[in-house]
């Protein structure tokens, strides 16, 4: 496979207190995107998903920060490490936007409500493009087409609250896309959609990235979006990513037993009412302290060891690894 | 089997008002003509996008909100059919009987005052609703609690010490106080995470198989819907498209929207070849509800016809009710595309 546009290595992020010593909230995350590529990433509220995807563009502010690790990302310099990067710099920001763009879940508190959607589109375009207001503006006008919105000359003279749901999130489609950055992160676009908008919103996103080349990053509670959205998944859970798997791989066999209890939590797809099997308990809340692996008090299958030592990250194949004690062949502790 | 609830040609419209005068200058008709019964012990689903009026029509049976037109049937304790008109009654007998409906809300967050504990929060519609001493009072919360999963230790706590799935437990324990019969659940499990979703789903069929509750289930996740329910409805724009059994709504849509909806649902399962999006652009403003069938706007077969006159619920098949003037054609053909070629379709329409 190709060299990937984009890195995260070992990557640790770490919750500053005053009163508390930090606590420690994604441990050493490692995970590729490829051009034209989705790589899903799972896993239920609390989990480190969006801290993850926050990291990732270099976001993260007071009292969160990046502890270790590095976030490669190829620029016309050369692969750079924005981990080193101050977040709010200038290089930071000639990369944010440009190489690297995001699309948030709530497109009403993502757009600014007083300017018109055309000036939203516009702001990067000038900035980092160095185009004209006037040409930028066509540009604008042309991208709210490429995003599927009728009229896009009088849409884009139009203010968010005049757009539907399903037209702003494409509205943020439309910025994110705007530069023609290498990398998307899209952090649960579809969650506040309908059904029948979540379904249009996916399927633009998967012809951009393919047309344009993009990477994407999709995270998302939703293991229907995952199964028909991602060639790659990573399922978190707790601050450690337990299982990474191609999506044939993951949905066939699922092997961690926080993957199985996902997908024993579905209501089965014949609609038969067979009672579910839920994964009992709760996650344990970020304030408790684990020692071991942080799903041993909901495991079926848990051993003295799990209460011990958290594993490594594990190939059980070429396209599949666990974070998971009952794998003893491909289980190491984590270093 | 008997009915809880009877409702028939049930309206709610909200009006607009507009400028200095505040005068009504049209409405939202956010509920335009349901009917619809739900039999004892049964679980009702109601399914539709934002915006359908699926929350109003359930506030409206309730009658947290005065339905503008229509009769609502509800069948009282002690009664052998739906009998007793709600919307005729007195607010006195109306309150008597709000004992034997209640109502779960989606988000647990904000359904639970912050600043009371659990005890305060399960008391108030107690002593509300019945009159009985302290001890009983402590009885009924306590068994009430057991119900749901979980123990006394839960009264002294204030909701905010409770994750998500214990605070819709919570509400759910709070519904279940005055033994009601009827419960409307808007939502219940919107808010959750998938594997927190699974015990409270399980737990809403353990309540209604021990008690012999009657659900109506408002959402718009279909595979919960199909899981759960015995009946389903489809809304659309304030009118119900298409209803019937569960089963046979999933295996044999009939009305193009419904058709178009489900094929919308992502599956957990992965693609094995991409589909098409059939459905473009979004639902119309419920201000703006359009002429004819509300959904021409988007529907790929509409037709002159589908413009000019509304069409009314009939009749296919056994207890199937569609709103639509071309289901058999569309079915029909349907049928005669897969089997000439698999791969065929609606032809789609390019967004409005």
């Amino acid at each position: 496979m190709n060299a990937p546009v984009f890195q995260m290595r070992n990557v640790s992020i770490d919750l500053d207190s005053l009163k508390n010593p930090s606590r420690r909230i994604a441990n050493g995350i490692d995970l590729e995107l490829h051009r034209g590529k989705t790589l899903a990433l799972v896993g239920e509220s609390g989990c480190g998903k969006s801290v993850t995807a926050l990291s990732a563009m270099n976001l993260l502010s007071a009292p969160l920060r990046i502890s270790e690790g590095s976030i490669l990302l190829e620029t016309e310099a050369g692969r750079e490490d924005i981990a080193k990067l101050n977040p709010s710099g200038s290089q930071m920001r000639s990369i944010r936007g440009r190489r690297i763009a995001m699309i948030f879940q709530d497109p009403m508190t993502a757009l600014d409500p007083v300017y018109t959607v055309g000036d939203q589109i516009t702001e990067s375009l000038c900035q980092h493009l160095g185009l004209s207001r006037k040409d930028a503006w066509k540009r604008a006008v042309e991208l709210l087409r490429l995003v599927g919105i009728p009229a896009p000359e009088q849409r884009a003279r139009n203010y968010p609250f005049q757009l539907s749901g399903g037209m702003r999130q494409r509205v943020m489609i439309a910025i994110a896309i705007a530069c023609s950055p290498s990398v998307l992160i899209a952090d649960e676009p579809t969650t506040a959609l309908d059904v029948t908008v979540q379904a249009q919103i996916l399927e633009l996103l998967r012809e951009l990235g393919e047309d344009l080349g993009m990477a994407t990053l999709l995270i998302t509670h939703d293991l229907g979006v995952v199964a028909e959205n991602a060639d790659e998944v990573i399922v978190m859970y707790r601050g450690y990513v337990v299982e990474k798997a191609g999506v044939d791989a993951l949905f066939d066999n699922p092997a961690h037993p926080y993957t199985q209890g996902l997908m024993a939590s579905l209501p089965p797809a014949d609609g038969e009412r067979i009672e579910l099997t839920p994964i009992p308990g709760q996650v344990p809340a970020i304030t408790e302290d684990i020692v071991g692996c942080p799903f041993a008090s909901r495991c079926p299958h848990v051993m003295p060891k799990c209460g011990e030592t958290m594993p490594a990250l594990g190939a059980i194949s070429s396209e599949q690894s666990v974070a998971c004690w009952l794998y003893p062949a491909a289980a190491e502790a984590r270093p | 089997m008997t009915d809880r609830l009877r409702i028939s040609d049930l309206k709610v419209h909200y009006p607009v008002r507009k400028g200095l005068l505040r005068r009504v200058v049209g409405a939202v008709r956010a509920v335009d003509g349901v009917s619809l019964s739900i039999p004892t012990g049964a679980t009702f689903g109601l399914v539709g996008e934002s915006g359908c009026g699926k929350s109003s029509l359930a506030r409206a049976i309730l009658q947290l909100q005065k339905p503008s037109g229509g009769r609502i049937l509800f069948r009282a304790e002690g009664q052998d059919d739906a009998a007793t008109e709600l919307t005729a009654l007195s607010p006195r007998r109306l309150r008597a009987l709000r004992r034997e409906m209640q109502i779960v809300f989606q988000d647990p967050y904000s359904a639970l005052n912050p600043r009371l504990r659990v005890k305060t929060i399960l008391d108030e519609p107690l002593r509300a609703m019945e009159t009985l001493s302290r001890a009983e009072r402590h009885q009924r919360i306590v068994r009430s609690l057991e119900a749901v999963g979980l123990t006394e230790a839960a009264l002294e706590r204030f909701p905010h010490q409770f994750s998500g799935g214990q605070r819709q437990r919570i509400a759910i324990a709070r519904a279940l106080l005055s033994n009601p019969n009827f419960i409307v659940l808007d939502e219940p499990v919107s808010a959750l995470d998938v594997s927190v979703r699974a015990q409270i789903l399980n737990l809403l069929i353990q309540l209604q198989r021990q008690l012999g509750l009657t659900y109506l289930f408002v959402s718009h996740d279909l595979s919960v819907v199909k899981y759960l329910c015995d009946q389903v409805a489809i809304m659309y724009l304030g009118r119900i498209v298409e209803s019937g059994p569960t089963a046979e709504i999933f295996a044999n849509p009939l009305h193009p929207y419904t058709k178009l909806l489900l094929a919308a649902v992502p599956v957990p399962k992965p693609r094995r070849g991409r589909k098409a999006v059939k459905l473009q652009g979004d639902p119309p403003s419920p201000m703006n509800i359009p002429d004819g069938c509300p959904f021409h706007t988007r529907c790929p077969s509409a037709t002159e016809e589908c413009r000019k006159s509304v069409p009314k619920l009939r009749e296919l098949g056994s207890a199937h009710v569609v709103a639509c003037h071309h289901a058999e054609r569309l079915t029909a053909q349907e049928s005669v595309a897969a089997a000439g070629n698999p791969k065929s379709m609606i032809p789609v329409r390019a967004s409005a």
